[in-house]
């Protein structure tokens, strides 16, 4: 973009007539003592773009040929119409943005670029004399509409019913000064994907070659409160980074230049909580966050890196809508629960007859239960806004007249926070006896946990594994194969509720070794795939235990098998036990192949797994496939990913 | 038969896998999710699409298919507030307590130690209020209400 624009007068008589009238703020008027001052700055300037603090708030990075690029796929955040590929030419535009004539607000360069251009005042010496400060007046009424006191990072629990956002999101809220309990009145500073409506398998591949580009946005705290508290159902987690207001004010200025900039979001790597990584860096450079992370990018390793780099506090926890309800069905006698279900699902009328006599406490607790649930069925999809609106309406209507009621005392039970969970890459080492000897075994799983890691800080009842390898060398063979190469696993089992009414179910996609296919050891990899739904029922005693079972549906391809194919159908049912930090896994599968290689496929295993501490665990393991036969001990390390 | 019932089987399950994948799609974010068109979303939709402001700010509002930006604006953000958490509003109000009611009270000047009196005259004309089910009627009756306390 250029910034000296044509006047309606030739330049001469243009300086002559600045001089005339603008004396005091000659260093804005165009002639020739200011070309020879941006000449000049230019000049002393020579290197100054060379500075990392430059390179950083421009997001530059270097490419394989060893040019500078940003990312930002975003013009409007650049000055120089090179500046993408230049940082010499965006620092020189950014020079020659000190002589802009126009109007202050939205055209300046000043005024769009704060932070920028705080810096290169710095960095230059430039004097508010030489170059007065600009009014700008749209970033400082932004500014003060945030009116930022504090500033938190938020992290929502990882969420298995939607692909994308398995795990979890993070996000920054700004507190409001002087908010006092007015919390959903603040600000977020959200990074998401601008995606498009394509689904499936269209919307992966896009999303893993960056074809979405990714935008900061600032989302109203409360709407984010409806997408994760109501409609996602997950828990929000608060941690305060305890910022200097000096800090805040870079985030701000930092943020604003942000609005202009879009880059190409990748779910692996560039993702929602990668982006917050170099802003957080910008703002606290100490921090040094974004080196931390290669590879790939997991929300739940960027908070915790956050919160290792901030000073320590206590976090806030927002329980999920379900917690809240299930909280309030702890204190309700089983009349007043039996109640709460006539209203929610059966005859609503003749059961707010019933209810005419109860005492207004015991009768306030019924309704306001009652209309929770119903909010957790429609934000759930069990029923539609018009069965919302037709069964909420009269409940409110009789609980509004009873006045203040004590209903509900304390609140739900705060699980651990991710801070406690295990780190997220596990390695492991392995002994196995086979029939025929010995084998050792090396993992690596790059994320998260299965049913038997310690679920602290994760999800409870569920397997969320991606990239899960197991090199075994069998020493009878001298043969070293892959034992597993699993894409991704996903279980939810989800103990049965009468009032949840949830299914179990998993999926699977990986290599495995298909022992029953009967070929000598190591040589029957097929790729697999299957998926199952069922029940799972919880029960207590010394062992808390979830049992379960699923209608599975299985198939396999591979030279292993006849036709190098099968697809069948069958049964898997299982047993998970806890006690502290002991787990047991019990579980055996039955699949009849009705198309490709009919054979059937028995298989089971039983593994008992042990916490030694956070981060390291032990497992014993039997386990059988067809007819072949196996038990080892295994040993987990888990790792911040390299 | 057996190899018919099988392959049902088979779909049946892997539909039913499939369903946990048939759902939101943007990122980690709002984004598609609130553009989706069916009950659970539209009232977010109408929200970001219609009350969110429409000054030029430096952080773009909304996603996908949005293009409001920045902030709320200050004449619509008792409205806004309303409109987004109308249902969980509507309970707290009939309760007479809760976070919604703390946080409108917030918005029409009311500090935590004098908002019992606007919970309670919101609570006693809890039918007025939000009979109609609309952000709009909602916000026109409690400002009548505000005006007399």
């Amino acid at each position: 973009m250029k910034h000296r624009r044509a006047g309606w007068l030739k330049p001469p008589a243009r300086f002559l007539f600045s001089l005339l009238l603008l004396l005091p703020a000659f260093g804005r008027a165009a002639g020739p003592e200011q070309e020879l001052r941006r000449l000049s700055l230019r000049q002393a300037a020579a290197d100054a773009w060379k500075d990392p603090y430059w390179l950083k708030l421009l997001y530059y990075g270097k490419n394989l040929g060893g040019g500078y690029h940003s990312p930002s796929v975003n013009p409007n955040f650049f000055m120089a119409k090179w500046g993408r590929i230049s940082p010499r030419l965006e620092f020189e535009a950014a020079i020659d943005g000190l002589f802009f004539e126009g109007p202050d607000d939205n055209a300046s360069p000043e005024c769009r670029f704060p932070e920028r251009y705080r810096w290169l005042r710095g960095k230059l010496g430039i004097t508010p004399v030489e170059f007065p400060p600009r009014a700008c007046t749209e970033f400082e009424e932004w500014k003060a509409g945030l009116d930022v006191e504090s500033v938190s990072l938020l992290f929502a629990a990882g969420y298995l019913n939607n692909p994308s956002t398995l795990y979890g999101h993070t996000f920054l809220r700004l507190h409001k000064r002087g908010a006092a309990g007015a919390d959903l009145l603040d600000y977020t500073i959200n990074y998401a994907a601008t995606a498009d409506t394509a689904s499936g398998l269209l919307f992966a591949i896009k999303g893993l070659v960056g074809a979405y580009p990714g935008q900061f946005s600032t989302i109203p705290y409360y709407l984010k409160i409806q997408e994760y508290h109501n409609i996602e159902n997950r828990d929000l987690w608060e941690f305060p980074l305890n910022l200097k207001p000096g800090e805040i004010d870079r985030l701000l200025r930092h943020g604003w230049e942000l609005g202009k900039a879009s880059f190409p979001y990748l779910f692996f790597t560039r993702n929602c909580s990668w982006q917050l990584m170099p802003l957080l860096d910008i703002v606290k450079p100490e921090m040094e966050l974004s080196r931390r992370f290669h590879f790939w990018v997991i929300p739940s390793d960027t908070a915790k890196a956050v919160i290792t780099a901030s000073p320590p506090a206590t976090p806030g926890w927002r329980p999920s809508l379900w917690k809240n309800v299930d909280w309030k069905r702890s204190q309700l006698s089983e009349d007043q629960k039996a109640s709460v279900l006539e209203l929610a699902l059966g005859d609503q009328a003749a059961e707010l007859k019933k209810l005419r006599t109860a005492n207004p406490a015991g009768k306030a607790a019924v309704l306001e239960a009652a209309v929770d649930y119903l909010s957790w069925r429609f934000y759930a999809r069990r029923i539609g806004k018009t069965e919302l609106d037709n069964r909420t309406d009269p409940l409110l209507a009789v609980r509004a007249p009873l006045g203040r009621q004590v209903t509900f005392t304390g609140g739900p039970a705060r699980p651990e926070a991710v801070t406690a969970g295990h780190e997220s890459f596990r390695l492991g080492a392995g002994l196995v006896s086979l029939k025929h000897g010995p084998a050792y075994e090396l993992q690596g799983r790059f994320a998260l946990q299965d049913l038997l890691d310690d679920p602290a800080g994760y999800l409870p009842d569920a397997a969320l594994e991606m990239g899960g390898l197991r090199l075994r060398y069998d020493k009878k063979f001298n043969r070293l194969y892959l034992k597993e190469g699993r894409l991704a696993r996903v279980i939810s089992l989800n103990p049965w509720d009468s009032w949840v009414r949830r299914p179990s179910w998993e999926i699977n996609a990986g290599f495995e070794q298909a022992d029953e296919a009967g070929r000598q050891s190591g040589r029957a990899a097929v790729w697999a795939m299957n998926a199952g739904s069922g029940l799972a029922v919880e029960a207590a005693g010394p062992l808390r235990q979830l049992w379960y079972v699923m209608a599975e549906a299985d198939s396999a391809f591979g030279p292993a098998l006849n036709s190098n194919w099968r697809a069948g159908a069958g049964l898997k049912a299982g047993l998970l036990a806890e006690r502290g930090a002991f787990r047991l896994l019990a579980e055996a599968r039955y699949i009849s192949y009705a198309l490709g290689d009919t054979r059937p496929l028995w298989a089971g295993s039983a593994t008992a797994s042990y916490r030694l501490e956070k981060n390291t665990s032990a497992r014993i393991e039997y386990s059988w496939r067809g007819k072949v036969k196996e038990a080892g001990i295994y040993f987990h390390h888990f790792v911040f990913p390299p | 038969m057996k190899k018919i019932m099988l392959i049902a089987v088979i779909l049946g399950a892997f539909g039913a896998s499939a369903y946990a994948a048939d759902y939101g799609s943007a990122g980690c974010g709002l984004g598609s999710l609130v553009f989706k068109q069916n009950d659970g979303t539209q009232i977010l939709a109408a929200t970001t699409n219609g009350t969110f402001g429409s000054q030029t700010f430096g952080i773009t509002f909304g996603t996908s298919g949005c293009n409001a930006k920045g902030m709320i604006k200050i004449s619509m953000v008792r409205e806004s507030f309303i409109e987004a958490n109308y249902k969980d509003l509507a309970r707290d109000v009939a309760a007479g307590k809760g976070e919604y009611v703390t946080n409108l009270a917030r918005l029409y000047g009311y500090t935590p130690e004098n908002a019992t009196k606007f919970a309670e005259v919101l609570q006693k004309n809890h039918t007025t209020i939000f009979a109609a089910n609309s952000a709009k009627t909602a916000v026109n009756e409690i400002n009548k209400l505000v005006a007399s306390i």
